[in-house]
This record gives structure tokens, sequence and C-alpha cells, in this order.
């Protein structure tokens, strides 16, 4: 009937298989003998304890059929219908052919591409989504691609049961974090999964997670703009020159971070507050060199990064109290979002290199003295207009699948006397490195902590 | 001329869900899949038919 089936409905995935009892499997080779069928021998313990018969409650000669969902449709008894007999041949195939051939509800894969930056699999509301990015879902009957929307989103609809393979075409740029299998289950993979759907399955969650942009595309201003109170950025760096500062806690603890790297190559010192008011004070050598670490939020640390070779910044406290809020001019500084559209200007295009996709040119700012980042909400009236601040660029990047991730550049602006003016120029295609800032004391406010001071 | 009730599988919310999985062995020397662990999960998507007998 197998061959019969598979000649007249090539259509119709069918397959039959045999189970033989427990007890009898010295009868096996005889039984083959004349089949290409599977021939299953059951066991004692093969379902809980129980034999696949007694689990599924079937009688000797049952033809147990499942569905595609492997959900029984039906049971044919041979001893009580002999198949010799035309008629009982005739009703099983067609009752075979009529399981096959009903329609079964649609499946669904859908999930997310965000950035996961605290790396734990779980998509929390804190966690920026990435738009733009290639899925693509794979099976024998083909391949189909989607790209997310700006929430992150993605979803294949309308999907017969099968296997199928679900694959990101990684985000250049950005750095590989964890995938989280959806409800459907399956396992996964790096940067895919391989689900077996059955029919009427909404397979929702399967989340492709990135740790953050690569250290080379981060820059000061992004931590001067980052509104995160759980570390103020996240990327992860085992082998380029960069500087980074360890606060003990968390960044929600602090106030603000001073640091001041000289130019004459002397021992940097960073100076926090944190809310209570206390100071501390520390120093690094800007030449010890450093291995492989992880830029963010762990149990302990929360990390800043500022671009330059890699040393270790180690800060010791004093507990000095604190004096006053803002600079000694009694100014503070904001940033404004500008949104930047590279195909508009190549200027602020990510662009690949021969070896690899390299961030060569990127918006950023001279930075002198004070620069105080505040939180995307409006203040009471009573405080001084302050323009809408900030979300960082991680945040608002639109990594795109090829080469040219958006960023978003922000000039500064003073608040003085309740009145604002452009204060700091920004440099456009001038990257801000270490030697720019050299020698200028530079003050790193978070912005939660801050506005929760008022 | 069938016994066995399909719908007995109904589950509380009325609708059947999948019978046990298990792994056998297939020990048909001229099967596909002889001396491999053969599941109904390999067959999701597919309609399947388990015939239950005795090799004597």
């Amino acid at each position: 009937m197998q061959d019969e089936l598979s000649t007249s409905h090539p259509e119709l995935d069918i397959e039959i298989l045999g189970v033989n009892g427990v007890f009898n499997a010295p009868g096996n080779e005889g039984q083959t003998a004349d089949t290409d069928l599977p021939w299953l021998q059951d066991v004692e313990d093969a379902i809980d304890g129980m034999s696949v018969k007694d689990s599924w409650d079937a009688t000797l000669r049952d033809v147990v059929i499942l569905d595609a969902n492997n959900v029984q449709a039906g049971t044919y008894n041979l001893t009580a219908n002999d198949l010799s007999v035309d008629a009982n041949y005739a009703e099983l195939r067609e009752l075979f052919v009529g399981i096959a051939s009903s329609p079964s509800d649609p499946s669904s894969l859908s999930g997310f591409v965000y950035f996961d930056v605290n790396n734990n699999g779980v998509k929390d509301s804190s966690e920026s989504a990435i738009g733009n990015v290639q899925v693509t879902l794979t099976n024998d009957g083909g391949q189909q691609s989607v790209t997310t929307e700006a929430d992150g989103s993605y979803g294949f609809f309308g999907l017969e049961p099968g296997t199928y393979t679900l694959a990101q075409t990684q985000p250049a740029l950005v750095i590989d974090g964890q995938e989280t299998l959806g409800a459907a289950g399956g396992t996964a993979g790096q940067d895919q999964f391989i689900v077996e759907l059955s029919a009427g399955m909404a397979g929702a969650g399967y989340n492709f997670g990135e740790i953050g942009r690569e250290a080379s595309t981060i820059q000061l201003i992004d931590l001067l703009s980052s509104p995160s109170d759980s570390g103020m950025i996240t990327a992860v760096d085992s082998s380029s020159s960069d500087y980074w500062f360890c606060l003990e806690g968390e960044w929600k603890e602090y106030f603000y971070a001073d640091v001041n790297l000289p130019a004459d190559g002397a021992d940097g010192t960073v100076t926090t507050r944190d809310v209570h008011g206390h100071d501390f004070q520390g120093s690094f050598d800007p030449t010890e060199p450093r291995g492989a670490y992880t830029l963010g939020e762990n149990d302990t640390h929360t990390m800043l990064r500022i671009v330059g070779p890699l040393v270790d910044i180690t800060a010791a406290g004093n507990g000095a109290e604190a004096e006053s809020n803002v600079n000694a001019e009694g100014e503070s500084l904001i940033t404004e979002p500008i949104p930047v559209t590279p195909a508009a200007d190549s200027d602020f295009v990510l662009e690949p290199i021969a070896a690899g996709i390299e961030a060569v040119e990127r918006p950023s700012f001279a930075i002198s003295r004070t620069v105080e980042i505040l939180p995307p909400t409006l203040p009471s009236q009573n405080e001084p207009q302050r323009l809408a601040a900030t979300r960082s660029l991680t945040e608002q990047a639109s990594v795109l699948p090829v080469s040219s991730p958006s960023v978003t550049a922000r000039p500064l602006q003073r608040i003085l006397n309740g009145e604002s003016e452009q204060e700091l120029m920004l440099v456009e295609n001038d990257p801000l490195a270490v030697d720019e800032i050299m020698g200028e004391p530079i003050r790193l406010f978070n912005p939660r902590a801050r506005f929760a001071s008022f | 001329m069938f016994h066995g009730d399909p719908l007995a599988d109904l589950d509380a919310e009325g609708e059947a869900g999948p019978l046990p999985d298990f792994a056998l062995v297939d020990v048909n020397s001229t099967s596909g899949t002889f001396e491999q662990q053969v599941s109904p999960r390999n067959y999701i998507g597919e309609v399947s038919g388990y015939y239950f007998g005795n090799a004597m």
C-alpha cells in the first residue's frame, strides 16, 4: 500500500511503519524479508515505562494513523478488516488519503532582532530593537526572506507543517549575542533556529539577540548620550584600543564621572560622584595593557568606555561630600538629536574595508569641559526650559544589513539662565579621538541620576 | 469497522493532542532507517500509519 500511495498520490506525504510486539523480536527477520518499510521493535519502557502499543492504547493488528501534527486521526484493525478483501484495502487506502488531503491550519514563525545588552537571552523592555535586518526562512519548499521592522519584529505566516530553518543575516558592525527559542521549540544555533512546525502553530518568540555595536563604532558621544541606568554602553571588545573605566556598583548609583586624560601621557584621573553626593577619585596608567574585557553591566560592575589605547582604569573612593551639581560657570549642556541620513551624506556612512567591516568615519564632537546629558523628558515649568534630550545611538541606530548603519549625531547646546544657545560645534567627519580630549577633563553625567535629583 | 475512538484523545480544551512520542530502533535491514532510532517526530508534517503486528 505504501508504494501504491506514493505512486497514486505523490503530492501527499504518507508513511507507513510497523511496530513489532515487545516479546516478538525473534520473528523480525522473517517479518521484514519482503518489505523496506521501517519495522520498529517495541520495548517495555518505550514511553513512561510502557510499551508504545500500551501507551497508545492500540490493539494487535491496529493501524494507528497520525495526522501531520501527530494527532491520532484514525485507527483501522486488520483482524476485523482483512486487507485481502478488496473493499477493506480500498477503505484503508482512502482513509490515509482522506487524512492527508484534509486542509491544515497555517502556522507562523516570528520574533525580534534586538540589542540584548545584558546578554541574558531575554528581550527586556529597555532593550532596543534593530530594524532592517534580513531574516531568511528555508524548508524543502524553498526560501523566503524578510527584513525586520523598525521595532525589530519579523514574521513568516501561512506556513505548512514541516521542518524550517530560520536564519538571521548578522548585521554589520554588531556583536553577536544569544538566540532564544520561541513557542514551537526546536534547536538554536548561531544566528539560526531549526523548528519543526505542526499545523496551526503560532511560533512566536524566535529572537535574535545582539550584544551591542562593535567597539569600533562607539565613541565618547555614545557615553555622553546614553540614558541607560544599567550600564552606559554595551559592547564587547577583545582586541581594539580602548580605555575603559570600571565603576563599582551600577551606573544609576552615579551622578557623574569626570575623566581626565593628560596629554603628556601621565596617569589619568577619574572622579565620580554618586547620587548620595559622595565623591570618589582614582587614577589609571594609560600605558598598561589589559586583556579581553566586556563593556556593559555585569553583576558587580558597570563599564564606561572611552576611545583610545586599552588600559585599565581603577577607581578608589574617598567619600568627600558633593558641593554642586553644575560646573564653575553655572552652566550645563544638553544634547538634541539630529538625524543623519547615510544616503544623503556620505560623510556619515560606515564603509567596509578590504579586511572586513569597520567604521571609518563618524560624526563627532569637539568636547571641552562639562557636558550634561538629560533624559528625554520635559522638566517642570519651574525648571529652565530644557530641550528634549537624548536617546543613545544604540537605541536610535537602524543597523542596515550591509555596510551603512545609519547614525544619529547630536549638537550640544548650552543652557544658561534658562535660555539655550548653540555652544559646542558639531565637527562633521571628524571622529573624536583620544588626542582631542587629552588634557581636557570630561564629565560624564548620568542623565537619570541627574534628573532624579530635581 | 473502526475501533477505538479518536475523540477519546481529546484534551481538556476539547482538542486532540499529539500521541506520546517515542523512539524505537528500526530493525528492518532493507529499510532506509535501519538501525536508527525512529520517532513519530520524524514524521511531523506528514501522515503516518503505525501497524502494530506480531512477528512470530
